[in-house]
């Protein structure tokens, strides 16, 4: 009678192992090229490597995404932003500090120096994120929605008009702040791109294993009471005002988490992907994998990635003059047709109705012979 | 029944009152509630009884009067705070958490015992597992007290009425409160079922656990209930024992206009019930 037995588990191993395959086997095409065929070549140079570890970092960021939204039921509309403050705290720490902040530069050029920044952007986040949802949370509703989305744009603002700090530069203006180091462990050096998509899956993982820890806790459980009843939770006594805020600030810290991923990995950091837009591009993400689905969360990143990548290289050819601005129409359009269709998420929706669908044609295929009896067992 | 009079209060109501709008729905209510006592709080609808218990929770803010429990007052405590001080209560209208198992529902219950946290969870640090395992036991042993333990690992959504409401009573008891507030336990329970609810709120009186009901089955309220506490509009016209109460003309008049009799009051309440629990039963 152990909590680890019975159905979830069972399907979480399947679940473990069908991600480790599918990673495994396209790294491997990657790293070995078997009969001269790239990565890219699969999918006819539309689904490229730096595709899949995009998928892999956004999947980070969706994770906490979940437990906010489908397990708390806070709607985040500034979380790019605060993914945002991940790269910006590896972007700035470890190309401007030295000028900045005095930092001096064996620090600054040693391997350990951007996994510190990492944990301190991600401090920094959570901090933020605490002091921001502490007074609002205490209300009921959505406004934690409201509260974010200015939070959000208050952000990306700030990284966007070049913040200057005794003469010096901060931030970057749309261009944003070139030069990151690559990361390091000792003297192994986290790239070519097939290594660090490996290291991005690994810390992808690692997030989807902190997730499913999460929700079958006293702390997961409180949650999920809260989003169910949160008059009957408040009365079993949970104090439902500290687990969203507490939640939200553990969104916030996986979020910079992966924006420092996201930093070492672009080595330039511009503010465009941490604007509304992206956070909204995030809320699809979680609609579409399953609001309530730890497990959803890669299927959404990569569902919309890769469709956003067919639509760059296909929709300029349909409709001539297209900008990308046009994938927020898409967006619209799609979180409308999920919502009316399948609000659990289309991950979960999905499931559902396979097993609707199935259970139909048992019982078709059974009535004729033996009408209604054992149809059930 | 002498011995308990000596007792001393455990929860006291003072002068409570609350208004709606233009609508006083509690007015000056006083009462106290006994330790190891099982008082009943009948009225007619709209009387004030589930009102009475969203402001002993503090679901609702007091509007006068004090509410009093093991000598320290309660006004202010968010409903968080009153569950830790040991009151604990259930809803009228069931409120189970429907996309959780049966066996979670009970765990959620139990949530003030534990101490963990995000972080040894995520983890899974030893402190964290041990206490899950710890919760998973004695959320079963609850689930054995109300009977119904062989569903422990179905969705809560999928049991049956009657089920549901008795999952309600097992997550309540897992909280392991000093004093329990049934909300209409007996609503929509066939007659059999309530028989077993009636056994078992009196084996917890029994254990020593002081219970306060709303009820509108009779029968039941006369065959479990130590005192009777009557509210109409807000007030409270009598207290007393099941007797008593029965015999006092101002309730009679409270539920039927003041010129019914009252053996013919009571053949009507008990045909009410029972023609209740058989549409039930249907």
């Amino acid at each position: 009678m152990s909590v680890e037995s019975g159905l979830n588990s069972k399907r979480n191993a399947i679940g473990w192992l069908v991600m480790a395959v599918v990673i495994a086997l396209l790294g491997w095409v990657e790293t070995v090229q078997p009969m001269g065929v790239d990565f890219a070549d699969l999918t006819n140079g539309i689904v490229t490597m730096d595709t899949m570890v995009r998928v892999a970092i956004l999947t980070i960021v969706l994770v906490g995404l979940n437990l906010l939204m489908g397990y708390a039921g806070q709607v985040s509309l500034g979380h790019a932003a605060l993914y945002g403050l991940g790269a910006y705290a590896t972007s700035i720490l470890c190309v401007r500090s030295g000028d900045l902040l005095g930092v001096p530069a064996w620090v600054l050029s040693s391997w350990w120096w951007p996994w510190l920044v990492m944990i301190i952007g991600m401090a920094f986040a959570g901090a933020l994120a605490y002091l921001v949802g502490r007074p609002i949370l205490r209300l009921q509703g959505h406004y934690l929605a409201m509260a974010t989305l200015g939070l959000g744009i208050m952000i990306y603002i700030l990284f966007r008009e070049n913040l200057g700090f005794q003469g010096q530069h901060i931030t970057g203006t749309f261009d944003g702040i070139p030069g990151i180091p690559r990361l390091r462990v000792g003297n192994f050096e986290i790239w070519p791109i097939s290594r660090y998509y490996f290291f991005a899956w690994i810390a992808a993982l690692g997030a989807i294993a902190f997730g499913l820890n999460v929700i079958n806790s006293r702390t997961g459980r409180a949650l999920r009471a809260i989003h169910d009843s949160e008059v009957a939770a408040q009365a079993m006594g949970v104090d439902v005002a500290s687990y969203k805020v507490r939640i939200f600030a553990v969104s916030a810290i996986l979020a910079s988490a992966a924006g420092s991923i996201y930093a070492h990995f672009q080595t330039t950091v511009s503010p465009a992907p941490f604007s509304f837009v992206g956070s909204l591009e995030l809320v699809v993400m979680a609609a579409v994998g399953g609001l309530s689905s730890i497990w959803g969360a890669p299927f959404g990143v990569a569902v919309i990635l890769i469709i956003k990548e067919i639509l760059r290289s296909r929709l300029r050819v349909v409709f001539s003059g297209a900008s990308g601005e046009h994938e927020v129409i898409f967006y619209g359009i799609l979180l409308v047709l999920i919502m009316i269709f399948m609000p659990e998420g289309v991950t979960v929706g999905a499931v559902r109705r396979w097993r609707l669908w199935q259970r139909r044609k048992r019982e078709q295929a059974l009535s004729p012979a033996q009408p209604q009896a054992g149809v059930r067992t | 029944m002498t011995a308990k009079q000596d007792s001393p209060a455990l929860l006291s109501i003072k002068d409570v009152q609350k208004v709606f709008g233009g609508l006083m729905a509690l007015n000056r209510v006083t009462f106290d509630v006994r330790s190891g006592e099982i008082i009943a709080l009948i009225g007619p609808n709209g009387a004030g009884k589930t009102t009475l218990f969203n402001v002993i929770t503090n679901f609702h803010p007091l509007d006068g009067g004090e509410i009093i429990f093991a000598g320290k007052p309660l006004n202010g405590l968010r409903p968080d705070q009153i569950a830790q001080q040991g009151i604990v209560r259930t809803f009228q209208n069931l409120r189970i958490f429907q996309n959780m198992t049966v066996l979670e529902n009970v765990m959620v219950g139990m949530h003030l015992q534990g101490a963990s946290g995000i972080v040894s969870a995520a983890l899974r640090l030893p402190a964290a597992r041990e206490e899950e395992k710890r919760f998973h036991d004695i959320a079963y042993q609850y689930l054995e007290m109300v009977g119904i333990e062989s569903r422990a690992h179905d969705l809560a959504s999928s049991l049956p009425f009657g089920q549901q409401r008795l999952l309600e009573i097992g997550r309540a008891l897992a909280a392991n409160p000093r004093l329990l507030l049934l909300d209409e336990p007996a609503a929509g329970l066939t007659r059999a079922e309530t028989e077993a609810l009636d056994e078992l709120i009196c084996s917890l009186r029994d254990q020593g656990l002081t219970i306060l009901l709303v009820e509108h089955d009779m029968e039941l309220v006369m065959n479990i209930a130590d005192r009777v506490v009557v509210l109409h509009y807000g007030t409270r016209i009598a207290t007393g024992t099941p007797e008593e109460v029965q015999a006092n003309p101002d309730v009679i008049g409270a539920y039927l206009g003041a010129d019914w009799q009252q053996d013919k009051w009571l053949e009507w309440m008990l045909e009410d019930s029972n023609s209740n629990a058989e549409k039930a039963d249907a």
